[in-house]
């Protein structure tokens, strides 16, 4: 086998132009392939991390039911027990308790329907990136009554920090409207409009008084210390949080939108590899056809002089060996270039709505093992497969035909 | 005691179809060749003699007609078969040298050993041997464009003769040298085949090679014109 390699290097080298420029398109090729993937993988990895960072959490538990009705009734069972496990499981980063409740915003002048989150500042540190949005104020650390909004709300509202709001609820255990006075402690830009203009949060405990829900809450956010887990069904996180009247989701089910763009993006690589496939079988085909026919001769005489027809089909395969060998690693080093250098600079597309998320930070190709083992691997294993055609072509030749000048 | 026969062809014919004409390439002709013989086939180009030669190396099989190699009969063999029959028994040389650029002097005479799947040290020993008996004992790391016309053609015999073949069959082996070096190279192979007995068959309009062979056959239109031992 050693000496059919040495022939195919050598052959291959015989006209290192032809040689260099086949290795070069199917390396591009390869290299569009490592590219996309990384590109794609970084899209996704970062609108999840903005999805999941920016205030929803890696997995949430709920009451069963609460997320379609939002019945402020369907507090988390056993809330405060389950919250103190969390926060002791070797998996979790960070557990923060939420209420959460559809409430009507009032300043002097005007008024608006918001999503009313009471929250501990503490814990959610430990979930969510929150505070890190303040633009102006505090993140509830001053008075009891503070509330912190968006930006957009605050425009809408027309009302800036220190200025008051009136907030009605429907409280649980009946549903009786409850209303309390708030002032603006915090505004909020998160970057995301639907954010800005939709959310308001106080803090926990008076949101548990304003909506008459003792010591209990809605939701528990979870950071999980690898953002993998909150993907990973087997796991008894699952079963230990979300048995009985609760249940516990990871993102791929709260925003199951994000699962879909995550299946539309595998597709796409999918056909991209797909194009890129026809483009190697082609540039393969030809760069052997064209090495066969100008050394048809050559083909003849090794057949006259006793290679077997099996024997000549392995030396072009093991040329197209060679070949994608060269095409592979030059691939990997144009896709690790590409890569490294997009990664550097980022493609800026922050405040575009991807899935229902905002995309909140340049996005970056982001490696994974498997676009240098697999892909190349994949490449290789495709040539061969490919040099089958011209391999069985150079097996079938009649010598005589071949050597045209012959015996 | 006679030597047994290395070629026995018995009425072999060659016809070519080229689109609805036929054309007679080879009328039926018997041939047969002792072994230790040095046979030149001579005649004009279109008499028949590379068709006759494609057909005794097993290249070609006739239209009808039988062919026997070293007491085998090549008619009813595979291509595989074919190729297997051609690397033990049949050594081949040709008017362009036809050597692999890319292997070395010594890989190119190393090759159809390693076909037969002998041992690394039993290979590199004969290559060494051969190269040595064809004067280019030193010449072994070479590339055959690092070689003289002359130089390669000795290549090409030394690739013939390494496998050890009963017969070395070798198309106008003169044409691309000069007389000087190609009369060499006859006196060469005459050695060969007195000293080790190998049997040459040379296709040829080179009256050198007529003069120095021990047998010449003499083709025509596809017939054989005449046949005189010396």
């Amino acid at each position: 086998m050693n000496f059919y390699l040495k022939l195919a290097w050598r052959n291959n080298l015989r006209n290192k132009r032809r040689t260099g420029l086949a290795a070069l398109a199917v390396g591009l090729g390869l290299a569009a392939l490592i590219f996309t993937d990384a590109l794609s993988v970084g899209m996704l990895s970062g609108i999840v991390d903005t999805a999941t960072g920016t205030f929803m959490g890696q997995a949430q538990v709920h009451r069963r039911g609460f997320t379609d009705t939002m019945d402020a009734d369907l507090f988390v069972e056993g809330g405060p027990a389950l919250l103190a496990r969390l926060a002791a499981d070797p998996l979790v980063a960070g557990a923060a308790p939420r209420t959460v409740t559809f409430a009507m915003i009032a300043s002097p002048s005007n008024s608006a329907s918001v999503m009313l989150y009471g929250i501990e500042p503490s814990a959610e540190r430990g979930v969510s990136r929150l505070d890190r949005a303040l633009k102006a104020g505090d993140y509830l650390a001053g008075e009891p009554g503070a509330i912190v909004i968006g930006a957009a709300l605050a425009a809408t509202l027309e009302v800036e920090l220190g200025d008051k709001l009136v907030v009605t609820a429907a409280a649980a255990g009946g549903g009786d409207l409850a209303q309390a006075m708030f002032r603006v402690g915090g505004i909020l830009d998160t970057g995301s409009r639907a954010m800005d203009s939709n959310l308001a949060f106080i803090r926990l405990a008076k949101a548990q008084e304003l909506l008459n829900l003792g010591g209990n809450f809605h939701e528990i956010a979870v950071a999980f210390g690898n953002i993998d887990h909150a993907e990973d069904a087997s796991l008894p996180f699952w079963a230990d949080y979300g048995g009985g009247a609760n249940e516990a989701q990871g993102w791929p089910q709260l925003v199951p939108e994000l699962g879909a763009a995550r299946g539309m993006s595998a597709f796409g690589i999918f056909i991209t590899a797909v194009i890129l496939s026809g483009i190697v079988a082609l540039g393969i085909t030809n760069t052997l056809f064209m090495s066969l026919y100008e050394r048809m001769f050559e083909f003849g005489v090794l057949r006259a002089v006793g290679t077997r027809p099996g024997r000549m089909a392995l030396m072009i395969v093991a040329e197209a060996a060679v070949l994608a060998l060269l095409s592979a690693a030059v691939g990997m080093a144009i896709g690790w270039l590409a890569s490294h250098i997009t990664g550097i600079y980022g493609l800026d597309y922050t405040g575009v709505d991807f899935a229902g998320v905002t995309i909140l930070e340049p996005i970056r190709p982001k490696f994974r093992p498997l676009q240098y083992w697999l892909y190349p691997a994949a490449l290789f294993l495709f040539t061969l497969i490919v040099s089958l055609y011209p391999a069985l072509y150079a097996a079938r030749m009649n010598p005589i035909k071949a050597m045209r000048k012959s015996l | 005691m006679e030597k047994e026969f290395v070629i026995e062809a018995k009425g072999v014919t060659k016809t070519y179809a080229e689109g609805e004409v036929k054309v007679h390439a080879l009328h039926p002709t018997d041939l047969a060749v002792r072994r230790g013989e040095f046979t030149a086939i001579a005649g004009p180009s279109g008499s028949g003699k590379t068709t006759l030669l494609n057909l005794v190396s097993g290249l070609d099989l006739p239209t009808s007609g039988r062919v026997r190699l070293a007491g085998k009969e090549i008619g009813a063999m595979s291509q595989g078969e074919l190729s297997d029959f051609r690397r033990d028994h049949i050594g081949l040389i040709f008017q362009a040298y036809n050597l692999i650029p890319v292997l070395t002097v010594g890989e190119n005479v190393e090759y159809v050993l390693l076909l037969r799947g002998m041992a690394p040290g039993e290979r590199a020993e004969r290559v060494r041997r051969v190269l040595e008996e064809v004067g280019l004992g030193g010449k072994r790391n070479r590339f055959p464009s690092q070689l003289s016309g002359g130089q390669q053609q000795r290549v090409a015999i030394a690739r013939a003769m390494v496998p050890e073949p009963d017969l070395i069959l070798a198309d106008e082996p003169t044409a691309n040298l000069d007389s000087a070096t190609g009369s060499a190279l006859m006196d060469m192979m005459k050695e060969l085949n007195e000293r080790r007995g190998i049997t040459f068959v040379f296709s040829t309009h080179d009256r050198m090679i007529m003069d120095k062979s021990s047998r010449l056959i003499t083709l025509k239109d596809g017939r054989v014109q005449s046949d005189t031992l010396k």
